[in-house]
């Protein structure tokens, strides 16, 4: 089990590594000279471009220039925007919140109640509420999530006037302390309802049919022999056969926390990162852009990688490979 | 009352047909919405205690489901079932476990009959628990220990801490053989226990079953569609076809000398039977079953028998004894 963890970590990491070497060599890939792309001009002047060549060190090979890179890393320093002249750690740490806020909210939400519901509706699978939960599952699954989220500021904020329509915060007012958590979670409601909507059917028809598919295994049959209760089947054996799934799709959910939401961020006007990499990519801001990037690849690494020890955890024969 | 108490199992007229919701447009336009799949069709037998009934068929034919039945994994449409003269129905509704303790069963394949996330010795004594067997977790645990020693498996320890995928098949089946043994029971199924294994170690599975049976005085249903395997186990044999028996009784005498042109087929088929004396011509029978659903009046064997008479058509075949206890659903045997 020790030597698996360890081997998990390092083949991790090295995943990093090379993720970051490789969206680095890909920046320098794209068509376009850089002193351009930094001036914000096509034809800058020869002095200009000099000093642009000695600021960031393109007159180094690729390779001086992504050793510097991977040293600026390490010390937590991952450039300069391009577009708004400040350090991009400083902008992404600003952005991360929000995002962190909405999409875990949303993907614990749904993980509960998609799998309550599945493993329930497994349980009395042909039953009326059964067919009923699946038609509904199909129908969400199918709901294009900027759609729904339209129609749900159409309909409550509009409409009902009960919620606010954008943003995370109210700017006219501003409050402190307890009133600024409500008025978070007023502006939370709808971003976080449809994004619950749309994610919540993925868990209820993982859960439902692997549950259904595990209850139909001979070793149910073996137990039932046994003269064991159902409920204590399922407590005890099906559950935790049935529940590998659920873990692989909820690591790949978080795996995409920072990115994932991004059309309902820009929907909903929500200040996260989703919205903020479509901006950095529309004005080729490629530092902050790499930064986003690195993010990004971590956090799909590091739960990769937390994905792979619990299944060890859970299931006994992917420990001893 | 007296000589139905001595059987360890006796089956009278089982039946279970599995209702399936259709509309179905008839040529005269009548619709109609249930249908009756036979699985199976009212079969009747007795065991007494320590005895092996072989009950022989193709795919479909409601072996398994039998199987099931019998230990109650399924409930029967009607007929009754009684363990030592008590009806099953109400031995299962007065407990559970006692149930269980009566009756348990072998399943076909080994690999799927374990949870494989825990270990052989977790799969064991959790049952001992929940029958109360033994008082600790380690008096529990030696006593699978023994089982698993006696059956020769040694050392138990070997297999006892190991995760089901660990282990060959053969392995399992011989863990999974004593596990409907742990309770000691009076009956059990074995559903096709060696037809997932390596033909290497069938014979020796089939001889520790034997064996743990003999020693346990235990009635066995052993389902296969191997007649050499089941010549082999049993004392008493069935062919099923279609949800029915068609020829029932001793092992030796069905084998030798079948009646009905079914069991003809199937044992003209068994190239390994030849050492049975006289050469036998090769029957061939073509065709698939017929399908269990609204089966009509009359033999369901018709449509493919090479005997068949125009009467055969019109009415379904009662048994016939031909002596010793080995009954036909023929009238044609002669």
């Amino acid at each position: 089990m020790g030597s698996y963890i360890g081997r998990r970590i390092l083949t991790g990491t090295l995943t990093i590594i090379l993720a970051i070497i490789f969206s680095f060599l890909l920046i320098h890939l794209a068509p376009g000279n850089p002193v351009s792309i930094l001036s914000g001009r096509d034809n800058p002047s020869p002095e200009m471009e000099a000093a642009l060549i000695a600021k960031y060190g393109l007159d180094q090979s690729v390779f001086v220039q992504l050793g510097s890179y991977l040293k600026n890393i390490v010390q937590g320093d991952l450039g300069q925007s391009i577009s708004n002249n400040r350090p991009v750690v400083e902008m992404i740490a600003e952005r991360i919140g929000p995002t962190l806020l909405l999409s875990l909210t949303t993907a614990i939400l749904s993980l509960l109640i998609g799998t309550a519901l599945g493993i329930y509706c497994a349980r009395s699978a042909g039953s009326k509420l059964d067919s009923a939960l699946n038609g509904i599952s199909y129908l969400f699954d199918a709901m294009p999530g900027f759609w729904l989220g339209m129609m749900l500021i159409l309909l409550f904020a509009s409409g009902l006037k009960l919620l606010p329509t954008a943003g995370m915060v109210d700017l006219r007012a501003d409050y402190t302390g307890f009133a600024h958590y409500l008025d978070v979670l007023k502006h939370l409601i709808l971003p976080g309802l449809t994004l619950t909507l749309i994610s919540t059917p993925y868990f209820f028809r993982i859960a439902r049919s692997s549950v259904i598919q595990v209850m139909s295994e001979d070793f149910v049959n073996t137990l039932r022999a046994t003269g064991m209760k159902e409920s204590r089947i399922f407590n005890k054996y099906v559950f935790k056969n049935a529940i590998l799934p659920t873990v692989t799709v909820f690591g790949i959910t978080l795996a995409y926390i920072f990115t994932g939401v991004a059309i309902i961020e820009i929907v909903f006007s929500w200040p996260g990162m989703g919205s903020f990499m479509l901006k950095a990519i529309s004005s080729r801001d490629y530092p902050l852009l790499m930064g986003i990037y690195l993010i990004l690849s971590v956090s799909v690494a590091v739960n990769m990688i937390i994905v792979d020890l619990l299944y060890a955890f859970i299931d006994p024969r992917i420990r001893y490979k | 009352m007296s000589a139905e108490q001595q059987h360890a199992i006796a089956v009278d007229q089982l039946i279970k047909y599995y209702s399936q919701r259709k509309k179905i447009v008839s040529p005269d336009g009548k619709v109609s919405r249930k249908q009756q799949v036979k699985s199976v069709d009212g079969v009747s037998f007795t065991l007494q205690k320590g005895e092996v009934l072989g009950v022989i068929g193709e795919s479909g034919c409601g072996k398994s489901t039998l199987g099931k039945l019998l230990v109650r994994l399924e409930e029967e449409t009607s007929g009754s079932i009684r363990f030592s003269g008590v009806p099953s129905k109400e031995l299962h509704k007065r407990s559970q476990l006692a149930f269980r303790r009566t009756a348990q069963m072998i399943f076909q394949n080994p690999f799927d009959t374990f949870d494989p996330r825990y270990t052989i010795a977790e799969l064991l004594t959790d049952t001992l628990k929940l029958h109360k067997i033994g008082g600790s977790y380690d008096e529990r645990l030696a006593m699978c220990e023994q089982k698993m020693e006696q059956a020769g498996l040694v050392p138990a320890q070997h297999y006892l801490h190991r995760y089901p995928h660990e282990l060959s098949g053969g392995q399992l089946q011989r863990i999974s053989i004593l596990r409907s043994m742990l309770l000691s029971p009076l009956f059990i199924v074995a559903d096709e226990p060696v037809s997932m294994l390596d033909v290497s170690v069938r014979a020796d599975i089939i001889n520790m079953l034997i064996d743990v049976c003999q020693k346990e005085n235990t009635a066995m249903v052993f389902i296969s569609h191997d007649i050499i395997s089941t010549r082999y186990v049993s004392d008493k044999v069935a062919v099923m076809y279609l949800g029915r028996f068609v020829e029932y009784g001793p092992t030796e005498e069905v084998l030798h000398n079948p009646k009905h042109p079914y069991t003809k087929a199937l044992i003209s088929n068994s190239a390994m039977l030849e050492s049975l004396e006289q050469k036998r011509e090769v029957i061939r029978i073509e065709g698939e079953p017929p399908t269990p659903i609204n089966t009509g009046p009359g033999c369901y064997f018709y449509s493919r028998c090479y005997q068949r008479r125009d009467s055969c058509q019109s009415i379904y075949p009662d048994f016939t004894d031909v002596g010793a206890g080995h009954k036909v659903a023929c009238p044609y045997t002669s």
